[in-house]
């Protein structure tokens, strides 16, 4: 959660920097099964959502990334987590991966009046991992609910979230996560 | 909002030609508020609404009801004849070691400097310099002295918390005063603390806890240090403070009800320190807390601190932790839990957990199996099932 807050920034800019390149920044979604090659996986993309097309994190969004947005993001072993002295090892089970995720959230200043709705395991595409459902305000005021899924695959934690302003964008877009995630596939 | 807080900026920036008029404390005769102070603490007011709702916010009225009980002692000595400027303590909830004061006589104190003052006469030295600052009004002649206007915009114009949090400088104390206002700050503090009958010799104690956290989380620029006066430079002069009067024998150090309150902040602080990756401080913190009491929660959460403990020395910075050594210690911390309450059924599970990483397979799915088998409605269950089933599937692929 805490990792996509300031990716927003950057996202942002280098919309702005590629809008004035010529490339096309968004693709507009059809429903169908998409291959992400850089982080190895496929899903079935929902419809008349919108890829980010730049970066190394696979992001897209319905009505814009601060109403909602799914994510897929990968993290090294062995490197420190933000600014802080904490990193994802080896041997770490999906519990022990949780708890750092909620632990940074907690000491993110941007995330206020965070609450953990539930914190359970998981199997994403057969590999053991975990889900949490959250909710928290941003530092503008702006209720967000989110769910993520993590498990461990070839040597990086493999991170999948999903947030939504919680007024009227979670409800209508979840049903979109739940098919993306149930569709999730490691190649 | 955004529009609100420059159009004050650009209000304050002409009063701030008044550099000429001198200041006077507030306890000194003619002391009128002025109306470029005025600003500062409505300007400040906003700082502590933010800060309020933030949920960042220490909310126990006991402890704080101490805290300002504390203050007003102090502030009695100063204002023997009552008319006393209102101060409000707040307790933050962060593991760094800082305190500061807003223009509006409120001072915010993490629950990290509090755990680190471990007797009342330290936490009353840190209120007390920090009640000088307010007292001595150094904000306003901050604010007054500046003459870099953009610098100072750029540290009162961020907008939102994590810029109030990241820079509340120039309206608070923050960002740190010059080396006079701070030495002034000291003396004045330390003057509250000697006629309050409290133990001057404890705030060298405090500054000594506060170099140490500066060294153990290599910490740049602690603001309430800030860069001016080093802190080896502000112990000795406490220190030749101190020398310069006699204590009076029975000068309080601590009181049992300090020490209550101060078990159950330091014990909050340890986890938020966990939060936020504080493992040194959190690991002297316990030795302290294990010192004092004797108990099973504290040494579950010795176990936990050094399962958990990440942090590595500066020589071995692109290698990991060699952990080997954090889980033996845990190990003793959780045995010694389970020797003293073996229904602590938490003790169980972080057992397993170190037993787990150590490869010690079969005794870590005993205890996995004790600790379900202890806590049959712990909210995570099919956690620790997930981890026997992947033990379990490891077994069998060997």
């Amino acid at each position: 959660m805490k990792i996509i807050k300031n990716k927003l920034i950057l996202l942002a800019l280098t919309t702005m920097m590629a809008s004035t390149t010529g490339c096309a920044t968004w693709t507009h979604l059809e429903s169908k099964v998409y291959t992400d090659k850089k982080q190895g996986f496929s899903a079935r993309l929902p419809k008349d959502w919108m890829r980010f097309n730049q970066g190394k994190e696979f992001i897209i969004t319905r009505d814009g990334v601060v109403l909602n947005r799914i994510s897929v993001r990968e993290f090294d072993f062995n490197v420190r987590l933000l600014d802080t002295s904490k990193m994802f090892i080896e041997s770490m089970t999906p519990q022990e991966i949780a708890d750092i995720s909620i632990e940074l959230d907690r000491a993110n200043k941007n995330i206020r009046h965070l609450s953990i709705l539930s914190n359970q395991p998981a199997t994403i595409s057969g590999e053991p991992g975990y889900r949490i459902a959250y909710t928290y305000k941003t530092s503008s005021e702006l209720s967000i609910k989110g769910i993520e899924y993590g498990f461990i695959h070839k040597d990086k934690v493999k991170v999948i979230t999903f947030t939504a302003a919680q007024i009227h964008y979670y409800d209508s877009t979840v049903g979109d996560f739940e098919q993306f995630i149930k569709s999730f596939r490691l190649q | 909002m955004k529009t609100i807080k420059i159009f004050l900026i650009v209000l304050l920036l002409p009063l701030s030609g008044c550099a000429t008029v001198a200041v006077v404390n507030m306890d000194d005769e003619g002391f009128s508020v002025e109306e470029d102070e005025r600003r500062l603490a409505s300007r400040a007011d906003e700082q502590s609404e933010l800060l309020t709702d933030s949920g960042f916010v220490y909310n126990d009225r006991e402890v704080e009801s101490y805290m300002n009980n504390i203050a007003q002692k102090l502030l009695a000595t100063q204002f023997p004849h009552g008319d006393k400027p209102d101060i409000t303590i707040v307790l933050l909830k962060n593991p760094a070691l800082n305190a500061f004061a807003l223009g509006n006589g409120h001072i915010y104190i993490h629950t990290g400097i509090f755990s680190s003052a471990t007797t009342e006469a330290q936490m009353a030295a840190l209120i007390a310099h920090e009640m000088t600052h307010i007292v001595n009004r150094h904000i306003l002649k901050q604010f007054r002295s500046i003459k870099n206007k953009s610098a100072f915009i750029a540290t009162v114009a961020p907008l939102g918390l994590p810029g109030l949090l990241a820079q509340l400088g120039g309206i608070s104390s923050i960002a740190g005063f010059s080396q006079h206002l701070e030495y002034e700050a000291d003396e004045g503090g330390y003057n509250m603390l000697f006629k309050s009958h409290y133990d001057v010799r404890e705030s060298v104690k405090l500054f000594e806890s506060l170099e140490k956290y500066i060294d153990d989380e290599e910490i740049k620029q602690p603001y309430f240090f800030s860069s001016h006066p080093h802190v080896k430079n502000r112990i000795s002069n406490f220190k030749q403070l101190a020398a310069k009067q006699k204590m009076a024998e029975d000068a309080v150090i601590n009181t049992a009800a300090y020490s209550k309150l101060w078990k159950k902040v330091a014990m909050d602080n340890m986890r938020y320190c966990l939060d936020q990756g504080f493992f040194k401080t959190a690991a002297n913190l316990i030795d302290v807390y294990l010192k004092r009491y004797e108990e099973v929660e504290g040494q579950y959460l010795k176990g936990e601190i050094y399962r958990k403990r990440q942090d590595r020395p500066k020589s071995q910075r692109k290698t990991s932790r060699d952990k080997t050594e954090d889980y033996q210690i845990a190990m003793n911390a959780y045995h010694k839990v389970i020797a003293q309450d073996a229904s602590f059924a938490l003790a169980y599970r972080g057992l397993a957990m170190v037993l787990q990483k150590l490869n010690q397979k079969e005794a870590a799915l005993k205890n996995f199996e004790t600790y379900l088998s202890k806590a049959p409605s712990a909210d995570d269950q099919a956690y620790i099932r997930q981890t026997i089933e992947m033990i379990k599937n490891e077994n069998n692929k060997e």
